[in-house]
């Protein structure tokens, strides 16, 4: 009786088994399905999740950004002398610009004086640390620490100090992930300057991403900087990503401006795009309101 | 039973722990090798040592969580680990008395065939795939932590195989 029992309880349980596992694959397959249909929605799960966890990757992201510096501290220690040199030079190429900068800041504050410019108050930005990274071979992503409630929208550019370092896609209340340049899933609308060539900046998980789409590549040259276009009214326009470098098999590459190498803290600009004026104004057309109105 | 329970949250919080060394950012946009998959070998030595004490559930938990924060495509990953856990299961009374170099290929083995299956399903929902290169830089060094990852539980969590003396019925049925 009781071996019986047992028996009919052990295959119970391993049709249970067989069941269970039926639905998970079912579950993972669709989960997968609903992603690569319908990504806000999933993203939105997955930000969900990447909230409840941000406290955890404070614990794990501190540390080791302690050791990431003090490896990064001692190998400069180690080459000083070097640095020094370096240092020097540059102070003197940069003194150089301090000039000009000044000179242009005058010149600047002077125009404007007379332009009476505005400058657009939406161009702010907040900067979030990296608090995790997806670097494997299905993306070239961060996590950062700034979400929703400081203000970041879906889209909006990611840079560093120095140039455009991805874009932001999925916000959560408290965390954002920003998609590197690099991802394979990054496809950024950018100008060469100064031939003024639209064309499309493509991720492919190395550090230099494609530059694909170029109309004439004669007119490119290594070196011409790469801004964005602002078209598809998802980056901002004229935020440089690059320069244009040409590698062996003749192709486009672009080296980034940023510099990943030291990436940790990353600016998130507000940047709302502006409404796209795609119509003559109602004004001249037809009488749509009276001058007393106002429009809509 | 509190044992067991005991066994389950370990591995719960080791596979979680596992989760945030891979996302820790050493050098977020310029990482020149990715980081192991340490959760899907966690996982696989786990169920080898003690299959009762890591329920598919928890395992499935773990994978989709892992998907999520480590931005992988969501689902796959989760698939890929709960599918080579529940082959390695079957075969676990084969496995038991194996030597570990012999695991380690058959796990290697799993791996190679999960990244394949990964790449497969991306390709036929025309997704955008990373280079054969990459996903074999990949799974090369997800097979590498093995070793490493059967140290830290084996040395430190103390998980080995029961040895002959401590099979108890209880423990014959829920191996079953």
């Amino acid at each position: 009786m009781a071996y019986t029992s047992g028996q009919d309880q052990n295959s119970l349980w391993r049709t249970t088994r067989q069941i269970l596992l039926g639905v998970i694959v079912l579950i993972c397959l669709a989960l997968f399905i609903l992603w690569r249909i319908d990504s806000p929605r999933v993203e939105r799960l997955q930000m969900a999740v990447a909230d409840a966890v941000l406290p955890s990757l404070e614990w794990t992201t501190r540390p080791a950004a302690k050791v990431t510096s003090m490896v990064q501290d001692f190998q400069s220690y180690v080459r000083v002398y070097e640095q020094n040199e370096e240092l020097r030079r540059e102070l003197q190429a940069m003194n150089g610009w301090h000039e000009a900068a000044l000179q242009l800041e005058q010149r600047n504050a002077r125009l404007r004086a007379l332009n009476n410019v505005q400058l657009s108050p939406q161009a702010t930005f907040i900067t979030g640390e990296i608090m995790a990274e997806g670097a494997g071979p299905f993306s070239r992503s961060g996590l950062l620490n700034v979400g929703s409630e400081n203000g970041v929208m879906d889209g909006s550019a990611a840079l560093d100090g120095l140039g455009l370092v991805g874009r932001i896609s999925g916000v959560g209340e408290e965390t954002s992930r920003v998609i590197f340049l690099t991802d394979i899933n990054s496809r950024v609308p950018v100008i060469l300057q100064p031939s003024g060539q639209r064309a499309i900046l493509i991720g492919d998980n190395t550090d230099a991403p494609l530059i694909d789409f170029v109309e004439d590549t004669e007119r490119v040259q290594a070196g011409d900087r790469v801004v964005t276009s602002g078209d598809g009214r998802v980056l901002p326009a004229d935020v440089l990503a690059g320069q244009v470098i040409v590698s062996a098999n003749g192709r486009l590459r672009l080296r980034l401006a940023a510099d990943y190498q030291q990436l940790r803290f990353v600016r998130v600009l507000n940047y709302r795009p502006r409404p796209a004026i795609d119509q003559p104004g109602g004004l001249i057309t037809d009488e749509q309101f009276f001058f007393g109105e106002e429009p809509e | 039973m509190t044992r067991r329970l005991t066994r389950i949250l370990m591995l719960a919080l080791t596979g979680f722990a596992s989760i945030l060394i891979v996302a820790v950012p050493v050098q977020p946009g310029a990482t020149q090798w990715p980081m192991p998959d340490l959760l899907l070998m966690l996982c696989c030595y786990w169920v080898l040592r003690r299959p009762d004490c890591a329920p598919i559930l928890v395992l499935f938990a773990l994978g989709l969580i892992a998907d999520m924060i480590l931005m992988r495509p969501i689902g796959i990953g989760a698939l890929t680990l709960v599918l080579i856990t529940e082959l390695l299961r079957a075969q676990i009374r084969t496995l038991r008395d194996t030597a570990f170099p012999l695991e380690w290929l058959t796990v290697a083995m799993l791996v190679g065939i999960g990244m394949l299956l990964q790449m497969a399903l991306l390709w036929i929902s025309l997704g955008t795939l990373p280079m054969p290169v990459e996903m074999a830089q990949y799974a090369g060094i997800t097979i590498l932590s093995y070793p490493a990852v059967a140290l830290f539980c084996g040395g430190i969590l103390g998980l080995r195989h029961r040895t002959s003396g401590k099979i108890s019925y209880s423990n014959y049925l829920g191996e079953g």
